[in-house]
């Protein structure tokens, strides 16, 4: 297999095709490497590379697999994670200038076990400052959108799904407080799963609001995604909110099937004049994918779904902006123009207001949980509008309205679950008509994730979007 | 509420917050739609509801 035909493997086939010693480890690195070096000064996905250790490390997982050991389930897989991630001894900028120096004494969890899997780190990943989003002029440049150059990729784990959607590493870890790693996987046609806010530890995460935050495996295929949150979820002490849950083989079921299962489409995400064509046409054939495998497709009305935006900033931002309370005052002229008026716009929020948000987001939680007895998987877009244009996307906000209709409206359709700490999935369903992909999420009960693999996967295996490449990146036009 | 950037510099003021001239119609424009978008809020009947930060394992709602 050449160089090219390595990186175009999914992690999972990676980590195969290693421990049958059809590629070895090392050249899987180098292939990798060499991509980065040819096509990552176009797409700015990495903000740190680590071309030496990774080598070296790859090497060692060589070793093992000599000695005829068990390298573990990710043997060798290349992968890169958000710069919001804690490592070692490496720079760990969360996309800011605040941290430009910044280099963590220890791992955190997640990049611990990933490493303890045998997986092979490649470097760090851009982001929106902060792990926040609209960063106008990020330090470490513009990342460009596989399928468009001038499109956004999302935010905030821009880099993350970049990297995955141009074959610069085999997965990724995004992380996803209000659909940060959701967002970017369906702006890039790639997979991005919000698990259950205690499955995963959130030790040596950078954080953006404390109960909100998640980590966010992103991925080429749902089974790599499976296989990776296996990798990543269970008990951690070093972070008291995780469950003591066993984790699952969340592989085991992923191939069952959706006969019987019930979806229903959220009203209130659906209903709405602001979508997209193209992308309410792709969530409509969706249904119609659903009902050919077998399942049960109803219409399901969670009233409170399209304020969701709205208090998602409300509680979350307000949060933001009192963990970064000494930033705002001491070092204003460090962050990002967006970072700083979202933060400080935030830091005015009047107590009653940000009490009655947070009683609505349990209020929110009821009405997701009493839909969720009566379906298995709740569906919507990711987002109701393909890719935006960097220049839409950073444009200073003309009044109350714009920001409403571009800073409110999306959030809507991943901060539902990031409100009511379920877990969701966006994989990719389908493309415009100018080739942006289109993201399909499904969401679930809490510790469901093994009735999302199994729903995302007969999809996936029914359209087959995942298989598609950028064209500037199958052909290498940078 | 009626927020303008009187209103808006008054609270950043009180908050200890430094925001320069240029900036001040985009956090007010920032935070009035916020308020504006929290103020439907005020049709629901939340008087029962204790907000957690963290959901109960075992809770069904």
């Amino acid at each position: 297999m050449n160089s090219t035909g390595i990186t175009f493997l999914s992690a999972t086939e990676t980590a195969r095709a290693i421990k049958a010693k059809e590629i070895s480890p090392v050249a899987a690195v180098q292939a990798y490497l060499d991509r980065i070096d040819r096509l990552d000064s176009r797409l700015a996905a990495y903000i740190t590379v680590i071309r030496e250790e990774a080598l070296g490390n790859a090497q060692q997982v060589a070793d093992l697999i000599q000695q005829g050991k068990d390298p573990g389930v990710l043997a060798g897989v290349p992968i890169a994670v958000k710069d919001q991630y804690w490592t070692k001894g490496i720079l760990t900028t969360n996309g800011s200038n605040v941290y430009k120096d910044f280099v963590p004494s220890e791992d955190s969890t997640v990049i611990k076990r990933l490493k303890d899997a045998g997986s092979i780190l490649l470097g760090k990943l851009n982001l929106s400052e902060l792990a926040m989003g609209g960063t106008q002029n990020p330090p470490w440049g513009i990342p460009a959108n596989p399928w468009d150059f001038d499109c956004t990729p999302g935010e905030s784990s821009s880099g993350s799904g970049v990297a995955l959607a141009a074959h610069l590493c085999a997965a990724s870890m995004g992380e996803d407080t209000g659909g940060s790693g959701r967002g970017p996987a369906s702006y890039c046609g790639v997979v991005g799963l919000r698990p259950t806010f205690t499955r995963v530890s959130r030790f040596g995460m950078t954080h953006m609001c404390w109960f909100m935050d998640a980590a966010a495996p992103m991925t080429k295929t749902v089974e790599d995604c499976a296989v990776m949150l296996g990798v990543i979820a269970g008990y951690d002490d070093k972070d008291p909110y995780t469950s003591h849950r066993p984790v699952p083989d969340y592989t085991a079921r992923m191939r069952d099937g959706v006969n019987g299962l019930r979806v229903g489409l959220i009203k209130e995400l659906h209903d709405t004049e602001d979508m997209h064509p193209d992308v309410r046409s792709a969530i409509e054939a969706s249904l119609n994918t659903f009902r050919a495998l077998g399942a049960e497709v109803k219409e399901v009305s969670v009233p409170l779904a399209e304020l969701a935006g709205a208090i998602f900033v409300g509680v979350a931002d307000t949060e933001g902006a009192g963990a970064r309370d000494e930033i705002l005052r001491n070092q204003p002229g460090d962050l990002d123009q967006a970072s700083r008026t979202r933060l400080q716009s935030a830091a005015l929020m009047p107590a009653k207001v940000y009490n009655r948000a947070a009683k609505a987001r349990v209020l929110l939680r009821r009405q997701v949980m009493e839909v969720l007895s009566d379906v298995d998987i709740l569906l919507s877009p990711t987002s109701p509008y393909p890719a935006p244009r960097h220049t839409d996307l950073t444009a200073k906000f003309e009044n109350a309205d714009d920001v409403r209709k571009r800073f409110f409206f999306r959030r809507a359709y991943t901060g539902i679950y990031s409100l009511t700490a379920l877990p969701a999935i966006s994989i990719p369903g389908g493309f415009t008509e100018d080739g942006l992909p289109i993201g399909l999420q499904l969401g679930a009960a809490p510790f469901a994730e093994e009735t999302l693999f199994r729903a995302a996967y007969s999809y996936e295996r029914a359209t087959n979007w995942h298989t598609s490449v950028a064209p500037a990146i199958l052909e290498e036009r940078i | 509420m009626a927020i303008d950037k009187t209103t808006v510099s008054e609270l950043a003021h009180l908050a200890g917050i430094n925001i320069v001239d240029d900036e001040l119609e985009e956090v007010t424009s920032r935070f009035s739609s916020l308020m504006q978008e929290l103020d439907r809020l005020r049709d629901l009947d939340l008087d029962s509801i204790i907000p957690v930060t963290i959901f109960a394992e075992d809770a069904q709602a």
